[in-house]
């Protein structure tokens, strides 16, 4: 099995951040980041996600279906957007998003996840 | 085949205090799975919360946090990429999703500013045969 296949995705989740900074001149950019993950065939896709005024939160109870219109007050921060990044491991993804503007500019979540065969 | 012409959503899952036990009898999730699959374009599960990490850049240094609390209480459990042909159709999508019961359903349109629709089915499909063809996604 060639190292390429041993790589699993990982869900990056940016948020704005109280104590976020202002991007800097020298930061990479985000074209440049994506090119280099597309390159290293780590980056898959992703996208900015809309403003809290435009989500909806549902939920079943029941029989009943409770849509809830965003924004929820129980996000302060607020989705930024997603990527889906393959990686070796965790701390491989975390290197990567530690490279993106908006590690600085907001902050990143860096979640694994279980492929679907091995969790039922 | 999904209809890239279509809107796309994130169906983020969460958990929520108020929700049903889990119950793998109750777990519809390959029902679900098979009745959107011309709307689903990938989807995994998350790992709990402490193989998670945050992630900040603060003066130049960069800070990993283990196992973060989420900015609510609650936690991510997986999350779904669809197309859909409104929002209220990734609601309705979102609310037969077996997490509407056992959690909460986010639906988080996107912006489509990054990924152009072509070249996200190109990567899809990559995807879907990385094991066996892993070159295929450089």
């Amino acid at each position: 099995m060639s190292d390429e296949a041993q790589k699993r995705p990982f869900l990056f989740l940016w948020t704005s951040d109280p104590g976020r900074e202002s991007e800097q001149p020298d930061d990479p950019k985000i074209e440049d980041w994506l090119s280099e993950g597309e390159a290293a065939g780590a980056w898959q896709f992703g996208d900015p996600v809309a403003g809290p005024g435009e989500a909806r939160s549902v939920v079943r109870r029941g029989a009943e279906v409770i849509v809830t219109d965003g924004p929820f007050p129980e996000f302060k921060e607020w989705f930024y957007g997603f990527d889906v990044v393959l990686a070796r491991d965790i701390d491989e993804a975390v290197e990567y998003a530690s490279k993106h503007p908006l590690a600085r500019a907001g902050r990143a979540y860096v979640l694994p996840t279980v492929p679907m065969e091995d969790s039922n | 085949m999904t209809d890239t012409t279509q809107e796309q959503y994130l169906l983020l899952f969460t958990d929520a205090p108020d929700a049903e036990p889990y119950s793998q009898e109750a777990d519809d999730i390959f029902d679900w799975l098979e009745a959107v699959a011309d709307h689903r374009i990938f989807g995994e599960r998350l790992t709990g919360r402490e193989e998670a990490r945050l992630v900040t850049k603060r003066q130049g240094e960069v800070f990993v946090t283990d196992a973060p609390v989420a900015e609510f209480k609650e936690w991510f459990s997986g999350f779904d990429l669809i197309s859909a042909s409104s929002r209220d159709e990734a609601v309705e999508i979102g609310s037969r999703h077996p997490c509407a019961r056992f959690g909460r359903v986010l639906v988080l349109p996107l912006m489509g500013a990054i990924q152009s629709n072509a070249l996200l089915e190109q990567t899809v499909h990559a995807r879907a045969n990385v094991a066996a063809e892993p070159t295929a996604l450089a």
